[in-house]
């Protein structure tokens, strides 16, 4: 079997080393890697048979990318095609799929090949379950949560191709720009997160939990809901549709623990909840935890805080 | 411009305990019983559509809003869309799990969009239960060989069309659109759909949902769900006890994030 990984952007080794990893579980032999950048690369030592470059220029929109995907598929005949997970790339994934009419699925965390055919595993019902999902017709294109994969070592002499194959028209597109996510820098630098739920008590709450990452050096997340009723910017959302992080300690305050928060936290190394509710299903994800109100222990943490500042 | 907005109708699974999603699994993904809600994006599909007719009217131009479903819709529902602004429901009723299908929806609703004329902008929510396929929208897209933007966080009106803000994997971008397109919306700035007064509650109370009947190909799912299963927490969690919230937080303090402070 042979699989294509690809690859959007500025290439980032790990990330790919991380998408090779699940070519390699798909069971394919034979595995090559297409690259759409600015301009042509090469990561001498990945272990692929191929690395196929495609440079162009952006904007970075699927239907700009197909065209040239669809040369490239018919002319290599791969039965696997895996990008990493992410807005573009999935939305590239499907109009590939429709284009070429292979199969299609998102958001893939594992493969197991089995006489039936190849077992996909992917989560289901709002992220909280996982569900397994059986193909049995190649080609396939995939997304792949590359977060659920180490990267792959190893290393290879890959032969080296440069295409000039052109990227499709954008001519429904005009003024297209874009700006960085200065959030995804500011948190995933942080040794503290601190993360409002909807427990924390709206924009009052948030404003103290800004105060105390202020006086921590800590970065400050949300929830989901918090940021769509307005009290924490979109950018700064942390789970499944936003951020994932992975801090030494996340404190989080009023969070309840849906599982599509819990996944953008769950690589932290040490996570302290506070709810109110010891029920509440973060307690089920953190190692450790208060039960008591959000405003009380901010109020109580950021004097303790400041005491201890005076005191030096 | 006319305006359609696709929507689906799930479950709302937000606040359920561990067990029930374990009673979920046992009982071969059986949700009977639970609360439905609009789809989360879906529902912020729904209220960019009726932001953008506000803006389009504002700006003296027309506004003919479209909902449109494929599956079962409650009248509770499609009276919410109604008295919301919604001129039109439609829902394209289908067998029992054929909804499951993206491919299914996505050719149910280009059937719906070709026989009306077409639509200058086409909403649709990122992601919907139960099996978060999240398909749909692109595979519309490109089944009516239209452009599609994914991520999208607000829309406006421009000169050329629509002026469109989206959140993608690298950050925050913007762009302005010509013609149709597809929108999949995002984490978007209006998240919920509006509250209609309890007059325009009462004038949409006679609105109509417009059936039409779709069948699903003979052949079935593409790629066919097996099962569901819960990863079980590891359940870990080590209390902060004390008699007072002061020296629980010193116990904080003391053990967790004194070391941690610059």
């Amino acid at each position: 079997m042979k699989a294509a990984v690809i690859w959007t952007g500025d290439p980032d080794e790990g990330a790919l080393r991380r998408l090779l990893a699940a070519a390699g579980e798909t069971g394919a032999g034979q595995v090559e890697a297409w690259l759409f950048s600015k301009a042509a690369v090469e990561i001498a030592n990945l272990p692929v048979t191929e690395i196929v470059n495609i440079p162009g220029e952006g904007p970075w929109l699927a239907e700009r990318l197909v065209p040239p995907l669809s040369i490239l598929f018919s002319e290599r005949q791969p039965d696997i095609l895996l990008f990493h997970n992410g807005t573009f790339s999935n939305a590239t994934a499907v109009r590939l799929a429709h284009a070429v009419g292979a199969k299609c699925a998102l958001s893939v965390e594992k493969f197991i090949p089995k006489e039936t055919g190849l077992s996909l595993h992917r989560r289901i019902l709002g992220m909280n379950l996982l569900g397994e999902f059986v193909c049995q017709i190649l080609p396939l294109v995939v997304s792949v949560s590359t977060g659920s994969y180490d990267p792959i070592g190893g290393e290879a002499k890959p032969k080296i191709t440069t295409t000039n194959l052109s990227y499709g028209g954008s001519e429904w597109c005009s003024n297209y720009r874009e700006s960085e996510n200065t959030a995804r820098e500011t948190l995933a630098d942080r040794d503290l997160i601190l993360v409002g739920g909807r427990g924390i008590g709206g924009e009052k709450g948030m404003n103290e939990l800004r105060e105390l990452g202020e006086l921590m050096n800590g970065g400050v997340g949300s929830t989901r809901p918090v940021a769509l009723d307005g009290c924490s910017p979109l950018e700064n959302i942390i789970g499944v549709s936003g951020l994932s992080v992975s801090p030494k300690l996340c404190l989080t305050f009023g969070t309840s623990g849906s599982t599509p928060f819990i996944k953008g936290i769950e690589k932290s190394d040490c996570i302290i909840a506070v709810n109110n509710d010891p029920e509440a299903m973060v307690f089920n994800y953190s190692h450790f935890g208060i039960v008591g109100d959000c405003a009380s222990i901010l109020s109580h943490l950021k004097s303790l805080i400041r005491s201890s500042k005076t005191d030096v | 411009m006319r305006i359609l907005s696709c929507f689906k109708i799930t479950h709302d699974l937000e606040h359920l305990p561990l067990e029930s999603f374990r009673n979920i699994c046992r009982n071969g993904l059986d949700l009977s019983g639970k609360t439905r809600i609009f789809g989360n994006y879906d529902e912020t599909a729904l209220e960019i559509g009726l932001v953008l007719g506000d803006a389009l009217r504002r700006s003296g131009n027309s506004a003919d809003l479209t909902a449109i479903t494929v599956g079962q819709c409650e009248q509770r529902f499609s009276r919410r869309l109604f008295a919301a602004g919604y001129g039109r429901v439609v829902c394209a009723q289908c067998p029992a799990g054929a909804e499951a299908s993206p491919k299914f929806i996505a050719s149910a609703i280009r059937d719906y969009v070709v026989a009306t004329g077409g639509f200058d902008a086409i909403l649709a929510g990122s992601q919907a239960g139960p099996f978060e396929h999240g398909q749909v929208p692109f595979i519309l897209a490109a089944s009516l060989c239209l452009p599609s933007l994914t991520g999208v966080i607000d829309i406006a009106i421009c000169d050329s069309g629509f002026s469109i803000t989206g959140k993608n994997d690298s950050g925050i971008y913007s762009c302005d659109v010509a013609g149709p397109s597809v929108y999949v919306v995002g984490d978007a700035r209006h998240a919920y759909l509006r509250m209609p007064t309890l007059r325009e509650q009462l004038a949409a109370a006679k609105s109509e949902i417009e059936f039409f009947t779709v069948n699903p190909p003979p052949n079935g799912d593409d790629i066919a769900f097996q099962k569901a299963w819960l990863e079980e927490p590891e359940g870990t969690c080590t209390f902060i006890e004390a008699d007072t919230m002061e020296e629980k937080v010193q116990l904080l303090w003391d053990r967790h994030l004194k070391e941690l402070m610059p």
